[in-house]
This record gives structure tokens, C-alpha cells and sequence, in this order.
């Protein structure tokens, strides 16, 4: 009951300081591996952000969102694992990836594919260029069977 | 407007806010669209107005479920914010004296304009915010 209670405070008493740091929001970058000792040799963004929405969508999408609402909890558990890392955060990502890799939402070719490993990616204005750190690799995981299909 | 009918449309819009939320988990392939469809059914409850008292409560124990599943609220600031109004609500039902529900809900009533004004005021006097390099 203490472990959810501590979750539960920070809703009751908030702290609205938060705002004032602006901290670079990680990006989930994620590479298909042939075997699990595989060296990666292509990085692809998890759900990029579309390069342009139409007015009608973009009105859509505040009433109907869902897949944001969920990268939204996947960057929450990306910033809890560079904070400090859980099997947990870890997991959730994991299994959103793998989702959209086997049902081909990635528009990644996936079928010569065994393993799965994604990364975290801080990407910082430094001035006028943009610098990118990776800030964390997950475990490498095997894909479902039907993938080697 | 009196305490009565301030907590009666909280409510109404928190009943629709968690109506939403839910159907968007539906579609979720896990075990934790149960969950949503509970609270979805509750929600309508809350918003038709059967038993508030006791589906306020429900509520509540559920979103500590899904506090415990997510570890940590699923959406940030908007979940903090519908626990907030649950807790607060809570209070409003199974308080005994009538100037202690008042509290709480000045209290709720307090963190959401500071919610409000906090964040604006920071989106104000930092640029970075209005210039969309701040995500």
C-alpha cells in the first residue's frame, strides 16, 4: 500500500515548479536485429511525429488520440529510465515497439528479423546545432516466432 | 451556486473527462482494458448521478489500480489532476462536518487555478515556450 501512496502524493499535493525547467524530451529510437549478438546497423524512430497534419485531423485528434496519449506514456517511461531505471519502464516500451513492429505500423521491414533492442536519445540545442546523446540501451529481445516467418 | 451543485457538475465533467479516456483503452490489447471498461461504467454512473458517493469511491480505488499498473500516473499532469478532483471529491462525500467538505473542495478548487496560472505565467516570462523550442 506505501509503494502506491507514494505514487499518490505527488497528485495531492502538487508541485507546479516543473515548468520552469525546460529538460530535452527523449526520443525512443529502436533497430531489428538478425541474432541476438547482432551488431545494429539502422536506428528508426518509434512513432515519428508527422511532417504535416491536416486542420481536419488535427481537430480530430483532440477528441480522439489515443496512440499520442500512449507515446506520451512511453516518454514518461523513458524519463524514469534515464532517472532511474525499472524492469518496468522498461517493459512498457518494450512491448509498445514490439507491437507496432510485428502488426506493421513501423514501416519497418521486419520479417528476416529475430531480435528487437531500442535506445534513448537526448537531443539538445546547443545554440543554433541541434546534438544528440544516447543516453540508454535496453536489453535485447527476441521477437515473436511468427516474425521469422 | 452553492457547494451542492459545484460538486454535482465536477462530477458531470470528470465523469465525461474519464468517459473519454476510457474508451481510448478499449482498443488497448492487454489485460488493462478490463480495468478501463470498469471505469468507463463507473463514469457513466458518476455522470447519470446513481450512488455518486459510492462510485466516487470506486473510482478512487481504481485509479490507485491503475496507479500501481502504470507505476506512476499514465497521461502526467492531466491523470494527477483527475486524482486530485477524485480525492478532493471523496472528501466532499465522507466528510462528517459540512466546513471540512468546504476545504476540500477550496483546496481542489486552489490547485487548479494555480495549475492554470503557474503554467501560464511560466509560458509568459519564458521564451523558449512561445518560440516551440521547449517540448
Amino acid at each position: 500500500m506505501l509503494p502506491v501512496l507514494k505514487l499518490l502524493l505527488p497528485a495531492l499535493v502538487p508541485s507546479w515548479r516543473f515548468f520552469d525547467i525546460i529538460a530535452p524530451s527523449p526520443r525512443v529510437q529502436f533497430t531489428l536485429l538478425n541474432a541476438e549478438n547482432d551488431v545494429p546497423q539502422e536506428w528508426h524512430e518509434f512513432r515519428p511525429h508527422p511532417a504535416h497534419l491536416p486542420l481536419l485531423h488535427m481537430l480530430g485528434r483532440m477528441l480522439w488520440n489515443p496512440q499520442w496519449n500512449e507515446s506520451m506514456f512511453v516518454v514518461s517511461c523513458a524519463e524514469r529510465l534515464m532517472e532511474s531505471p525499472t524492469r518496468h519502464s522498461e517493459d512498457e516500451i518494450m512491448r509498445r515497439i514490439m507491437s507496432d513492429v510485428v502488426n506493421d505500423t513501423t514501416q519497418v521491414h521486419w520479417a528476416d528479423a529475430s531480435h528487437l533492442q531500442f535506445r534513448l536519445l537526448i537531443i539538445e540545442r546547443q545554440e543554433t546545432e541541434l546534438q544528440e546523446e544516447v543516453t540508454y540501451y535496453s536489453r535485447i529481445e527476441r521477437l515473436p516466432v511468427q516474425a521469422l516467418v | 451556486m452553492n457547494l451542492e451543485y459545484a460538486v454535482r457538475l465536477t462530477e458531470i465533467l470528470m465523469g465525461f473527462a474519464f468517459a473519454q479516456q476510457s474508451i481510448e483503452h478499449l482498443k488497448a490489447q492487454t489485460s488493462e482494458r478490463f480495468l478501463f471498461l470498469a471505469r468507463l461504467l463507473l463514469a457513466l454512473l458518476l455522470i447519470i448521478g446513481v450512488q455518486t458517493t459510492w462510485v466516487v469511491a470506486l473510482l478512487l480505488l481504481l485509479a490507485l489500480v491503475l496507479l500501481q499498473r502504470y507505476q506512476g500516473p499514465y497521461n502526467g499532469g492531466a491523470d494527477r489532476m483527475g486524482l486530485l478532483i477524485l480525492c478532493c471529491l471523496c472528501l466532499v462525500h465522507f466528510l462528517p462536518v459540512q466546513h471540512w467538505k468546504e476545504i476540500a473542495f477550496g483546496y481542489l478548487a486552489l490547485q487548479l487555478v494555480l495549475s492554470y496560472f503557474i503554467s501560464g505565467w511560466v509560458k509568459i516570462v519564458n521564451k523558449d515556450w512561445r518560440s516551440g523550442r521547449a517540448r
